[in-house]
């Protein structure tokens, strides 16, 4: 299933596909795991299938660059990760609880989703600390903050 | 003969080589569903479809018939690897003696890659591997989709 949705991803599809609006609705519902309730996206398999697609979203992007270039077609506006970055900023909190955090790193790290996030991020830096506080070990968290300080 | 990896060997630099119409005759008497659940015998269907100029020929004679069986064979790991060999198509790289292999991936072993890979480069296809992927992507995006729209939760989840 994973494949999948990279692949649909990778070929400009996640935007027009009602099996990926569909998987973008049930990751935000909550599931349990270790008898703590979580979102769905910070599920240890979804949050790195949705890291690969923000990644195969701008593979996307850069290889329809291309083909502009070549004069043959408008380029993707990233609508996958855009949609991506509004759900965990949404669902904030969890997000940087949980592995969520792990997805809004990619998003940063990556010179053409950076913009989707940065600004909010940077607005809710003292949450982030706090949250680091409380989970000192949360290594993610501690990078993601070290990330946000950078940009 | 693909009961081994010698055989799977012969069997895919036998196909690189011949042309449209032996390939032809050797995907109709492929007993396509029996193969894709063989540890051995999927990857040679791999190596089928991502090698055949015609995707209509693959769509008919081996994405149908795999089609029918996603329900029952979803589960199989070698089943599953014909299926991810459409949606990410596998790539080839030149090395500096002039053959031809096929780049690491992260659904097959280097050993099996290496197996599919002898005369890649005396190949008869004439098709570009990105335009073919393409087409393979689209004849297995829609049976996958339908499959996992049905039980999406559950399946995210397993």
């Amino acid at each position: 299933m994973k494949y999948l949705f990279v692949a649909l991803a990778e070929h400009g599809e996640a935007s027009s596909s009602d099996l990926v609006d569909e998987m973008l609705r049930q990751i935000q519902k909550s599931y349990e795991e270790h008898g703590t309730n979580q979102l769905l996206f910070g599920h240890p398999f979804i949050h790195r299938m949705l890291k690969d697609m923000v990644k195969a979203d701008v593979t996307a992007l850069s290889q329809a660059q291309a083909k502009v270039e070549e004069g043959e077609e408008k380029p993707s506006k990233l609508k996958l990760s855009k949609t991506i970055a509004k759900i965990l900023l949404k669902h904030f909190d969890e997000a940087i609880k949980g592995r969520g955090v792990f997805i809004l790193l990619e998003l940063i790290e990556t010179k053409e989703t950076q913009h989707l996030v940065s600004k909010q991020l940077k607005a809710q830096k003292q949450m982030l600390k706090d949250a680091l506080k409380k989970n000192p070990k949360a290594k993610g968290l501690e990078v993601l903050l070290k990330k946000v300080e950078q940009v | 003969m693909l009961a081994s990896k010698e055989g799977l060997k012969a069997a895919c630099a036998l196909f690189n080589v011949l042309d449209a119409k032996d390939r032809k005759a050797v995907i109709k008497s492929l007993p396509v569903s029996e193969m894709a659940v063989n540890k051995i015998a999927h990857l040679f269907l791999i190596h089928v479809a991502n090698n055949l100029d015609d995707t209509q020929l693959t769509k008919k004679k081996i994405m149908h018939d795999l089609g029918l069986k996603i329900d029952d064979f979803i589960e199989d790991g070698n089943f599953q690897n014909v299926l991810i060999s459409c949606l990410i198509p596998l790539q080839t790289e030149k090395k500096e003696n002039g053959i031809v292999v096929y780049k690491p991936n992260s659904y097959l072993t280097h050993d099996d890659l290496q197996s599919m890979s002898l005369f890649l480069e005396k190949t008869t296809s004439k098709k570009d591997r990105t335009v073919r992927g393409k087409e393979l992507f689209r004849i297995v995006q829609t049976p996958l989709s339908m499959f996992f729209e049905e039980k999406l939760k559950y399946q995210l989840l397993d």
